[in-house]
């Protein structure tokens, strides 16, 4: 372990990473697509993991659940708790306890997240069933509820409909409607309105927001656009090829970023009425994840780069007030 | 589903109705004195005569068509010369001998072809999906009548356990039990190249689907993994796995035809084959007919199996 700045905050946290490593295996090729992840998720806290498309955002979110398909990727080091239980460890039934459960997940592509052949009622009916000793009909009765909490208009016939009958923003509230249905701890959302169309996307966050002041669940909201985080989220964990590279209180980081990459990820959101204006991109691709270069990740890209940058690993240091960068020039610019 | 239905019926008219005109022309098309052929070359001049006005020879092609289909549509395919009795006795008495093999055949092909596939895409990597890989291949290389004629010498001949060949034994058989037990090596042997067939394709379609965002999202919900193959993946891919089966039954019905003649099961093929052999014209066309039919008709079903079980479908 790299780091001990959690180790200082009050209280237990609901979920606890510690050195998450995630590897996959292809061709005979290791891709270390999460390598040494620490991350911490309060009650009730509201938690972005951002980093650009690769980083390891889906892997670490799916790690926390066990879903990552194996073969090809395994989790080869670390732990997850959830309030002191470990779930890289956990046995098949405890995990189906927690997953939909303790733990709910809205995913990316609300197009694909849902079963075709099945109804929306149906889908979420099973859901509650699954942790709820309810009857066939109270759970369609609490499913009505839900729908009606995301604001899905006719709810009641909703239910009798299939994915494919919906537009997109509205099967996206189904889904997350799906993910209340057991009042979880914690909601792991992936990237949930990334798929969407501008204005859609905005009713989502919307709902987000609004969902967390009336159930004050914790959530981990991922995202690779920093400009969504700022209304909904209390502190930010910025991602790059696999690792924390900053973690800051949302609004510290949009003042004063410390990680060059935290940098420039906050020059590329547009501001307020520039969105048609050409947007800045860092120039560059991340590193390939079976060849990962000594010393900083970033340092390809960088620029403010020198030479010490490439020796060695760079630890994830703690800078107070909640702050840790991962860089050795904290906050330097060119 | 409704609409979807009535559009799909509607679609099946002409193709029925180009059948009966492939089995009509048969009869047109046969050089020479159709009556005369159809009854032998022991008939009288007047059973010729009666049949020439029943056929209503001495009419155009169309007005013949039309007074053949109203018979058809009654029932009456005229009568057999050779079997000297009705041809709808007949065929209907032969057909039903080949649903039961076929039907067991299919119940086989469904049970054996659906588990095999959803265990080697379950195990994919492990051993059961690479003996599932040989099996298959084993399977799909051999003919359904090698395999038959390898199964009565070893089950038949060697072993003694099933008869090695007809429907019933000559001497107090007939009843349901001993029509099983002579079902049982001719439905295996012709159930298991299909089996291979519906294995397979069970197997990459449910290797796909268990890919799907919606089973991830079944799995995060905390469901038993035997309940997420069964009811988000497989209930997906049993969707393109239908028209497979609804084209293997034809296989079936068409693969019967070996397989009768092998052990000497009185089904429609191994008529179709003696009535061809004696020139039997009105039950080679009688159990045309039945057969095609019952083609068109079974991959009518297949297609609204396919729709009840996909909502997208119904509405396109
Ligand atoms: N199913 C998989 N098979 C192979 N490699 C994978 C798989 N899923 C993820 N990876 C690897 O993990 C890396 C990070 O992926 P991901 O976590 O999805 O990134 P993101 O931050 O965009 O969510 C990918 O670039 C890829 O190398
Ligand atoms: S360690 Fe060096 S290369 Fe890496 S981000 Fe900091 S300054 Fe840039
Ligand atoms: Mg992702």
């Amino acid at each position: 372990m790299t780091t001990d700045i959690h180790a200082g905050r009050a209280g237990d946290p609901l979920l606890a990473v510690r050195g998450l490593a995630t590897h996959f295996t292809v061709e005979g090729e290791v891709f270390r697509a999460v390598d040494g992840v620490d991350l911490d998720v309060a009650r009730g806290e509201a938690v972005g993991l951002v980093g650009e498309s690769g980083s390891g955002k889906t892997v670490t979110a799916m790690s926390v659940l066990q879903l990552i398909p194996d073969p090809p990727g395994r989790i080869v080091d670390g732990s997850i708790e959830l309030e002191g239980t470990d779930l890289v460890t956990a046995s098949d039934l405890v995990l189906r306890d927690v997953r939909g459960n303790r733990v709910a997940c809205v995913f990316q592509d609300p197009l694909t997240t849902l079963n075709p052949v099945l109804s929306i009622g149906e889908q979420i009916v099973e859901m509650i069933r699954r942790h709820q000793d309810l009857s066939r009909k109270a759970a369609r009765g609490r499913a009505r509820e839900l729908l009606e909490a995301v604001h899905i208009p006719k709810p009641e016939r909703r239910l009798d409909e299939f994915p494919h009958e919906l537009s997109g923003g509205m099967r996206q509230r189904v889904v997350i409607a799906m993910a209340l249905a057991n009042d979880p701890e914690l909601l792991i959302a992936d990237e949930p309105t990334t798929a969407l169309d501008v204005t859609v996307q905005a009713e989502i966050l919307d709902l987000f927001i609004e969902l967390r002041e009336r159930l004050g669940m914790a959530l981990l909201f991922i995202t690779h656009d920093f400009g969504v985080i700022s209304e909904l989220c209390d502190r930010v964990v910025v991602m790059y090829a696999g690792k924390v590279v900053e973690e800051a209180p949302v609004d510290r980081v949009f003042e004063d970023p410390r990680h060059p990459y935290t940098r420039r990820l906050i020059d590329c959101v547009p501001a307020l009425g520039q969105g048609a204006r050409e947007l800045e991109v860092i120039p560059g691709l991340p590193p390939a994840l079976n060849r990962l270069p000594d010393g900083c990740a970033f340092a390809p890209r960088c620029d403010v780069v020198e030479e010490a940058c490439r020796r060695g690993e760079i630890a994830l240091r703690p800078l107070g007030d909640g702050i840790a960068a991962r860089c050795i020039k904290p906050g330097a610019r060119p | 589903m409704r609409a979807y239905l009535i559009r799909r019926l509607l679609q099946v008219v002409p193709v029925l109705f180009g059948v009966s005109l492939l089995v009509f022309g048969m009869m047109v098309l046969i050089p020479g004195d159709p009556a005369r052929a159809i009854l032998g070359s022991y008939a009288t001049p007047e059973n010729v005569a009666a049949l020439e006005a029943d056929l209503a020879l001495d009419q155009p092609v169309h007005m013949q068509y039309v007074s053949w289909i109203t018979n058809v549509a009654q029932g009456d395919f005229g009568r057999s010369y050779s079997l000297n009795r009705p041809v709808f006795d007949e065929i209907t008495e032969r057909f039903t001998a080949t649903l039961l093999l076929a039907g067991t055949a299919l119940v086989i092909v469904v049970l054996l072809g659906l588990t095999a596939g959803i265990v080697a895409a379950v195990k994919q990597h492990k051993w059961q999906d690479r003996a599932f890989t040989i099996g298959a291949l084993v399977g799909l290389s051999m003919p359904s009548f090698w395999l038959g004629l390898i199964f009565i010498v070893v089950f038949a001949l060697n072993l003694g356990w099933f008869p090695t060949s007809g429907m019933r034994s000559a001497f107090g058989g007939g009843g349901p039990l001993d029509i099983a037990h002579h079902l049982v090596l001719p439905a295996t042997a012709l159930a298991l190249v299909a089996s291979g067939v519906i294995a397979r394709i069970t197997r990459s379609n449910m290797l796909e689907v268990l890919r799907a965002d919606y089973v991830r999202t079944a799995q995060s919900k905390g469901l038993a993994s035997r309940w997420v193959v069964m009811r988000h993946a497989f209930r997906n891919a049993i969707v393109a796995i239908v028209p497979v089966i609804g084209v293997q039954i034809g296989f079936l019905l068409g693969g019967a035809v070996y397989i009768e003649t092998v052990f000497g099961w009185p089904g429609i093929g191994r008529m179709l084959v003696n009535a061809i052999g004696t020139r039997d014209i009105l039950l080679v066309q009688g159990g045309v007919l039945l057969v095609a039919t019952s083609y068109v008709l079974i991959n009518l079903a297949a297609d609204i199996l396919q729709a009840v079980l996909d909502p997208r479908i119904r509405v396109e």
